[in-house]
């Protein structure tokens, strides 16, 4: 595996007196000695990359659960530490002095910046609870950071509130928490409201109290975090859809909705399938951030667009698969469907649960946004922008103002290939990495595509449009992103980097309509062929979680759900008989009637449920 | 979160629930609660489907059996209900902030291997989650007969800064002795440890405020 990190600096130019700006290359990991690239090609890819305000530092890491920290100037790398589990986000905090990480456990731990070799030792405690480490024994901490705070899901996104009093915290299971920073474990308020998987949040600069939140559900959702107030509701889904050109291949052994696994990974068993492949290399993308855009000197704006990190691989070889050759991509799809096919018939021969032996079926379409980010653009106002996995579109709308009776309409900007990231710098240019080689399907044919991966877009009248010609400090640095920064990339490299797990990893197999307490079984009329009816629809029904001993045999009800339904009809019975002697006698009867005592029937249903499987009939 | 469907002789109240039963098993803690505080709701989670089933179908039974058509008190079982639901993951979205006083821990499962350790149902990062839905002054009960999982939970609640320990004394002088006889022995977990002459140890520990540290975080200390 191998990654290698490659970063632009730009000497800035501001928009009232140009100083410099040649766009080119300063520093790139992909020109160190042999033995240092050898080490990075371990590494494995980047997942998260950030940069600090003041450009002094790029901390990044990835599946191979190393914290790096980075100077600027000159790609030296200052210390490596190990994280417990694989990240999904990194921060930096406005004095550079702590790293914040979440990771897919569901944790948020903080780090000092500079790692200081003697703190980190950790120190071994047991499972008793003796030291102050020990109590942690449930979160492994091989690095000695601090843990902020944990969801019991996935945490997929977080971020610090501008004051940095608060950390927002969104997770696959729906939550939006705002928790004290750095003392985690108070939790101010929850916003509560989203019915599936949160993957993105944002507080707006110019409106710190308000938070926009957005995931698996079609609208995007406005609050008040400090109240957990939800301001407004902004449908996305519809305009989105028609946009989404990449869908989530439908996996055939039931992935298990825990993601309490040890790295809380997904596709385990296709995993499994995948081990035997050692890539030679892949192609690492991401894209840094930078922290404090709301910076007022443009001059660092421009220095923080220059600063994002294009990270590519590089293979071991010295194959060079040129990126956008049009004759290698169609190469390259073949490949890739060959690859897919090859993996899953080999997924087929591992798989524990027998496979189902058919074809895979086709891929389905699964709404998932990636990124939301804002824009306050001088002389056209306040906007919000969004990208979403798979979406070949950049989306944007009016900043919505709350109490409104209309939510914003919601627009696009095609750029005929996936968005993969984008940042927004001040003044409202935005940078949008886009999957440049990937071909278009045949619905959606690109014609005369454009296989640039970083495209520059802009406001005009309100509107996002794309940036093309030469315009003045900007330009150089596209056009040198698109050239000097793209490293060439196997087939393998574009497979390991697997850029839109999102679609598969995201989303949950829960059916939400399916409430086990509210039975179907709820008519009163009990006579044999009803009872056999509905006790199996009961056995079609599914349960989730529970015991094997529930499921009902295939040849008619279980001796339990017959007890429990004469029980039932028993109960009914009762109530009847209190309903109408209530009407008869008026008050106060209705206690005494029917034969049986409550405590001979609490017994008796004691008694049932100690012993499962043998059935007291009342 | 509708609670008419569950306390609807509580309707016009607007109350919501003051007890929670965190695997509440058979419902055996609750149901010994409900007489003693008609007035309080309380609320049994339970992820078992067909255990939750069968409360549901036994407070609904209690209910029936035991109505008294007195309107001067409340109807008997009309404040106990239970829902299907996994606490560990849910709890918020069954609680408003600051709303239980009292919150149960029965006999939870010991997860006895050490990498099982983070499911269960105390941990360092779930605790701030129990510390949300409890008022400052609420009382977390805790009660196991596995040794090791008793101190595994006093050692967590301890270290965490919003829960101090309580001993049961305090808690009885204050009138909560019931409730601890219920907590020891009310349950079908508790009945069976008895029946093996089995021991079975308490821990119980209040909600606090928290300290507001301000200013920026400094990383190169240890932790208090």
């Amino acid at each position: 595996m191998s990654s290698s990190l490659r970063q632009l600096d730009d000497s800035t130019s501001s928009f009232k007196a140009p100083i410099n700006s040649t766009g080119s290359l300063l520093h790139s990991t992909a020109t160190f000695g042999a033995s240092d690239t050898d080490k990075l090609l371990k590494s494995g890819p980047v997942r998260c990359s950030v940069v600090d305000c003041g450009f002094t530092y790029v901390v990044t890491s990835g599946d191979d659960k190393k914290l790096k920290v980075w100077e600027v100037d000159g790609l030296k790398l200052l210390s490596e530490r190990e994280l417990p589990k694989k990240p999904t986000e990194i921060r930096v905090n406005q004095d550079a002095q702590t790293i914040v990480v979440s990771d897919k456990f569901g944790d948020i731990f903080s780090y000092p910046l500079h790692s200081d070799p003697s703190l980190e030792r950790t120190e071994s405690g047991g499972n008793t609870g003796t030291t102050k480490r020990g109590t942690l024994a449930s979160h492994e901490n091989p690095s000695n950071g601090t843990l902020i705070l944990g969801h019991t899901s996935l945490l997929t996104s977080f971020v610090l509130t501008s004051d940095e009093q608060f950390v927002i915290s969104a997770d696959r299971d729906e939550h939006v928490r705002v928790s004290w920073f750095p003392q985690g474990y108070v939790i101010e308020r929850y916003c509560l409201g989203h019915e599936k998987f949160v993957s993105a949040i944002h507080v707006p600069p110019f409106l710190p109290s308000q938070l926009v939140t957005g995931g698996g559900d079609p609208v995007l959702k406005l609050w008040d975090w400090m109240s957990g107030e939800l301001l407004c509701n902004v449908p996305v889904r519809e305009s989105v859809e028609p946009f989404i050109a990449v869908k989530a291949p439908i996996s055939r052994y039931g992935r298990s909705d825990d993601d309490g696994d040890d790295d809380g990974e997904q596709q385990k068993a296709e995993k499994i399938g995948r081990r035997g492949r050692k890539g030679r290399g892949k192609k690492a993308k991401g894209k840094g951030k930078s922290e404090g855009v709301g910076e007022e000197v443009v001059q660092e704006q421009e220095q923080e667009e220059a600063g994002q990190s294009m990270i590519s691989a590089e293979g071991e070889g010295t194959e060079d698969v040129v990126m956008g050759d049009v004759e290698s991509e169609a190469q390259v799809e073949s490949e890739r469907v060959t690859q897919v096919q090859a993996e899953a018939q080999e997924a087929d021969a591992t798989t524990a649960e027998g496979a189902l032996g058919e074809a895979a079926e086709k891929d389905k379409l699964v709404f998932a946004l990636r990124r939301i980010d804002s824009a306050d653009v001088p002389g056209q106002g306040q906007f919000l922008v969004f990208s979403a996995v798979g979406a070949t579109a950049l989306f944007f709308c009016v900043f919505p103002s709350s109490p409104h009776t209309k939510p914003p309409v919601v627009q696009s900007l095609d750029l005929k290939k996936p968005v993969l990231d984008f940042t927004v710098g001040a003044g409202g240019h935005i940078w949008v990495l886009v999957d440049g080689e990937r071909p278009g399907t045949s619905e959606r044919p690109t014609g005369e595509s454009d296989e640039r991966v970083v495209r520059l877009v802009n406001w005009v009248d309100g509107k996002l449009v794309e940036v093309h010609e030469a315009e003045s400090e900007t330009f150089s640095l596209l056009a040198s992103l698109n050239t000097t920064c793209v490293l060439p990339a196997t087939a393998e490299d574009l497979k390991t980097l697997d850029l839109y797990s999102a679609l598969s990893s995201l989303p949950k197999n829960v059916d939400p309509e399916h409430d086990p307490m509210r039975r179907e079984n709820q008519n009163q009329n009990l006579d044999a062929f009803e009872i056999e009816s509905v006790a199996s629809s009961r056995a079609g029904t599914p349960i989730p979680g529970g015991s094997k001993k529930g499921k009902a045999k295939s040849g008619g009800p279980t001796q339990r759900e017959l007890a429990r339904m004469k029980n039932k009809k028993a109960v009914l019975a009762k109530m009847q008989e209190q309903e109408q002697a209530k009407m008869k006698v008026g008050d106060g009867a209705g206690a005494e009637l029917g034969g049986v005592t409550d405590e001979e029937r609490e017994n008796k249903k004691a008694r049932a449920a100690d012993s499962e499987g043998s059935v007291q009939a009342l | 979160m509708d609670w008419s469907s569950h306390y609807p002789a509580f309707v016009s109240t607007g109350k919501t629930p003051e007890f929670a039963d965190v695997g509440c098993g058979f419902g055996g803690l609750l149901i010994a609660l409900a007489p003693m505080f008609p007035d309080t709701l309380m609320l049994g989670m339970e992820i078992r489907v067909q255990v939750s089933q069968y409360v549901q179908d036994r407070i609904i039974a209690l209910r029936t059996t035991s109505a008294i058509s007195n309107a001067a008190s409340p109807e008997p079982y009309q404040n106990v209900s239970i829902v299907r639901a996994n606490a560990m993951k849910f709890m918020p979205n069954y609680f408003p902030k600051h709303s239980l006083s009292s919150l149960f821990f029965l006999f939870p499962d010991p997860h006895f291997k050490a990498r099982k350790h983070k499911a269960r149902i105390i941990s360092p990062t779930l605790l701030a989650e129990y510390a949300y839905v409890l008022r400052p002054g609420g009382i977390v009960y805790t009660i196991t007969d596995v040794h090791d999982l008793h101190e595994w939970m006093k050692s967590h609640l301890a270290a965490f800064p919003l829960f101090e320990p309580v001993a049961e004394e305090d808690l009885r002088a204050q009138g909560k002795g019931p409730i601890i006889d219920a907590v020891y022995s009310s349950t079908e977990e508790g009945k069976k440890v008895e029946r093996n002459n089995g021991q079975k140890w308490l821990a119980c520990f209040m909600r606090i405020e928290p300290l507001r540290i301000l200013g920026r975080l400094n990383t190169h200390l240890h932790q208090e």
